[in-house]
């Protein structure tokens, strides 16, 4: 784990509950808590505060982190990290289209939080089997009624939904890696592409829809 | 039918002929309806213009293509007029007619076999030779005689043609033979197979081969071209299953179809009436039939009705009728009946008859186009074009009137195959028209059905689903209500009497925990395959093992995988890894875990889910089948499997065989 520089953490969380256990999760893992905001309203406040880091929950009392997500990304280069529940991969792939740069899921084990803040800041992304399970059944049945989706899902090559076929039957990288005789980093290449192309198909989708909307010209 | 023709191009200029219409029209409408607009008479008078122009036409093409370009037709031919006893040889008086009708004058030649003469008086053509006798319709000429000199019968070109009759031919004549000044020509004919000399000249040999020569493609051609039409009008007729309502007009148009090839086998030189007299007959019906046919065809064609129905079958009746009256009658002389213009009654009849048919359907079809569409008018424009064949022949040949510049047809015998040519045209006029507008009302339903039939499906796939919805939420509450629901309700007990340690207390609600994850993924998973169903599995129980510092060895045959389970079963197959996972972490002592799944070779078992672990094992002829293990037992049996279990000191093996069923192996 590396903890050489201490990386700064922002929190965009409304319920007290997780807040207190990111908080001492922060503390414990020697992070700095660089801002904290409980809605939307209060969420801009965060863009100044430096952070490295930013903790984004998805369900505010206010609106949805993922507006949050796709509105700071314009103007902060922090890493987004999405908190979930089980069962809400559709908000997830909407979060990572949005620009998320990863997830956590807010039952997981107490050190994976650490872990996936500091892998996010060395510019891994990770996949979890069940975002991989989502993906995998788009690819498969396309039963999704958001167009980004489906265009991210269609440009996949056969490779990369190999991976993610493996990822969703519960396989680790490196079991990834030998199915398909390819080295563990190229399978982190790989899903760094899958987030990459989740993420440019969804901006070529949003000015389209910008342009059908009237709010931009060509 | 609403489509309007372009009739812009038929737009009357002057208003002095809108003038004229409009009076037509007052006197033409007996009610004097001075608001019916004048374009209602544009259709009518559109079609009869067009039909006039292009029958016309033809006969003008015809005609003008089948004479030689500087036709002199003899000046002037005598008859032999003879006493008809047959005894006289070349006497009597000639007497100078304008036009050939038959011979009064016949002999026998030299063999007994009867002749006809005819002389014809030609100055010599002012081109050069070589000469020929062109003759349009081709009789059966028994020799000619030039100058009082016979001409060699080896000049004489055969006149038995492929088709009898009606070819024209030209036979050429000795250049040294004729003189400058009056020549003479006798035309020997074989009499009474040859009653008139019909349509003939004498000039340049070239002119004539060009003019025999379209003589003949039109002579020949037209009558092969009309039973290939007929062929294939009536394989037409007979491949497409026509609508009830239609069936009338198609049987009728078969019908009269057949009558005008009947007529057109006499071009064939198919000449067994000379055999069988009493076959005229079949000729005289065809001639009928294909009258009433087109009598009741325009009217029938443009679309049924009890009227128009009842019209063709009396016309088929009255033709039978007349048939039947006329073969008592003139049992012996076919050739009466067969043209009853030669006694007067008959002639009399077929005249007022034929007339009729004409005249009813002209009336008929211009009324009816008013309100036709641009195909119906194509339709009534070929019946129509046919009745005129039909009239003109009539006047020509029966009541033998001539038009000025069609002076003694040759081009009547054309017309008939002519018209049997161009009435399978309108055939296929009718069932273009026809097909397009079934296309239409077939694409009309199409969209309606599939409109009923998605509206139906969406309805029955949200009644599936709701039901779906109804039984997922039974078994929900029923799990809930048994297992973690019962285990919640006892914690709570025990943690407020407070008999249970904390720890314990964090076991049990994670227990509880664990239990809901399952039911959450099972119903997440369900529609998934085998596979990917085990990955949500291996991500719950990853962590677990982790923490009890067990290594998980994940096996899973990516065939196997493919197979699928309901989103129950799935929940079954979850509680049995966990339940097996569980053991082997509390009681087994193991460092190690395999889970594996692979295909299986009996064809009954889809594939073999295996948990191994390499713990202590426990010795399974002491230990009482626990809860664990018989419910274990049932969840194996409930998804259809068979459940195994083996333990030893080196380990303990959990396995369920998962039965394969049709159609669940994935795409």
């Amino acid at each position: 784990m590396q903890t050489d520089t201490k990386i700064a953490v922002a929190i965009l969380e409304d319920d007290p509950g997780t807040r207190a256990a990111f908080l001492a999760q922060i503390e414990a893992l020697g992070f700095i808590l660089a801002a904290m905001a409980t809605s939307l309203s209060e969420a801009p406040k965060l863009l100044t505060s430096g952070a490295d880091v930013c903790l984004v929950d998805l369900h505010l009392t206010d609106g949805s982190g993922i507006d949050f997500i796709r509105e700071a990304r314009q103007s902060w280069d922090a890493k987004f990290l999405v908190v979930t529940t089980f069962g809400d991969e559709e908000s997830v792939v909407a979060a990572i289209q949005a620009g998320a740069d990863g997830y956590i899921v807010k039952d997981a084990a107490t050190d994976a939080l650490g872990q996936a803040i500091v892998d996010v800041c060395n510019g891994a992304s990770p996949l979890s089997p069940a975002i991989a399970r989502y993906l995998v059944r788009l690819f498969r049945d396309g039963k999704t009624e958001r167009q980004a989706e489906k265009n991210a899902i269609a440009h996949l090559t056969k490779r990369e939904i190999d991976v993610l076929e493996g990822l969703a039957q519960g396989l680790r990288y490196k079991e990834v890696a030998i199915r398909l005789g390819i080295s563990h980093h190229t399978v982190a290449e790989y899903i760094k592409i899958i987030y990459r192309k989740l993420q440019v198909t969804t901006r070529v989708g949003a000015i389209r829809e910008a342009v059908k909307q009237g709010f931009v010209e060509l | 039918m609403t489509e309007q023709p372009n009739l812009q191009a038929f737009r009357i200029p002057h208003s002095s002929a809108r003038a004229v219409l409009h009076w037509a029209q007052g006197r033409l409408s007996p009610t004097g309806n001075a608001q019916r607009p004048i374009r209602a008479w544009r259709k009518p008078l559109l079609l009869f213009l067009s039909v006039q122009i292009a029958f016309w036409l033809a006969l003008f093409v015809i005609e003008t293509k089948t004479q030689p370009q500087s036709l002199e037709i003899a000046p002037s031919l005598e008859l032999f007029l003879s006493e008809s006893d047959g005894t006289f040889a070349e006497s009597g008086e000639p007497i100078i007619v304008p036009y050939a009708p038959e011979p009064h004058y016949y002999y026998r030649d030299r063999s007994g076999a009867p002749r006809g003469k005819y002389r014809i008086y030609f100055e010599k053509p002012a081109s050069d030779p070589p000469y020929a006798f062109f003759i349009g319709l081709d009789r059966h000429i028994d020799s000619f005689v030039l100058n009082g000199e016979p001409v060699p019968r080896g000049e004489v070109a055969s006149n038995e043609t492929v088709m009898s009759g009606f070819s024209p031919d030209l036979y050429p004549l000795p250049t040294e033979l004729i003189v400058d000044g009056e020549n003479t020509l006798d035309v020997i004919l074989d009499w009474p197979r040859t009653k008139v000399l019909g349509h003939h000249a004498v000039g340049p040999t070239d002119e004539m081969r060009v003019a025999v020569l379209w003589g003949r493609a039109v002579a020949e051609f037209l009558p092969l071209a009309s039973m290939g039409a007929f062929i294939f009008a009536a394989v037409l007729c007979l491949a497409i299953p026509w609508p009830r309502k239609d069936r009338l007009r198609i049987t009728l148009f078969l019908v009269t179809l057949a009558a005008a090839a009947m007529r057109n086998l006499q071009f064939f030189g198919i000449d067994i009436f000379d055999q069988y007299p009493w076959l005229h007959v079949t000729h005289f019906l065809a001639v009928y039939l294909y009258l009433c046919g087109l009598l009741a065809l325009g009217p029938v064609w443009s679309g049924s009705g009890v009227t128009t129905m009842k019209l063709s079958i009396v016309t088929y009746l009255t033709a039978v009728g007349l048939m039947l009256i006329g073969l008592p009658l003139f049992p012996q002389q076919g050739a009466f009946w067969v043209f009853p213009h030669f006694f007067f009654w008959g002639y009399l009849i077929e005249s007022i008859l034929t007339m009729l048919c004409v005249l009813v359907v002209f009336t008929v079809l211009l009324r009816r186009s008013m309100h036709a569409g641009s195909a119906q008018l194509i339709e009534y424009g070929i019946i129509l074009f046919c009745v005129m064949v039909v009239g003109i022949e009539h006047l020509d040949h029966r009541a033998q009137m001539t038009f000025p510049f069609l002076t003694d047809l040759p081009i009547k015998n054309y017309f008939s195959p002519l018209a049997s040519v161009v009435l399978p045209l309108g055939l296929c006029a009718a069932v273009a028209r026809e097909t397009a507008r079934a296309n239409r009302v077939m694409a009309d339903i199409n969209t309606t059905l599939e409109t009923r039939l998605a509206e139906k499906e969406e309805q029955i796939r949200l009644q599936a689903r709701d039901h779906a919805i109804v039984e997922e939420r039974k078994r929900l509450m029923q799990d809930m209500h048994d297992g973690f629901g019962a285990n919640l309700y006892g914690l709570i007990s025990q943690a407020r009497t407070g008999i249970i340690g904390t720890d314990r207390l964090a076991d049990s609600l994670q227990a509880c925990l664990d239990e809901l994850r399952l039911m959450v993924d099972s119903l997440d998973s369900a529609g998934d395959d085998l596979g990917m169903a085990l990955g949500a599995f291996r991500s719950r129980i990853d962590g677990k093992l982790a923490i009890a510092g067990i290594t998980l060895q994940w096996d899973i045959d990516q065939v196997a995988a493919q197979h699928r389970l309901s989103a129950t079963e799935i929940l079954q197959v979850y509680r049995i890894l966990q339940e097996a996972c569980i053991n082997a972490i509390r009681h087994a002592m193991c460092t190690s875990i395999k889970i594996a799944l692979i295909p299986s070779r009996d064809p009954d078992v889809a594939c073999v889910l295996t948990v191994e672990d390499n713990g202590r094992g426990f010795d399974q002829s002491k230990q009482q089948y626990g809860h664990g293990l018989n419910n274990m037992a049932s969840r194996a049996k409930r998804v259809g499997g068979v459940f195994h279990i083996k333990s030893t000191a080196d380990g303990t093996s959990v396995q369920v065989a998962l039965q394969s069923n049709d159609g669940s192996i994935a795409r």
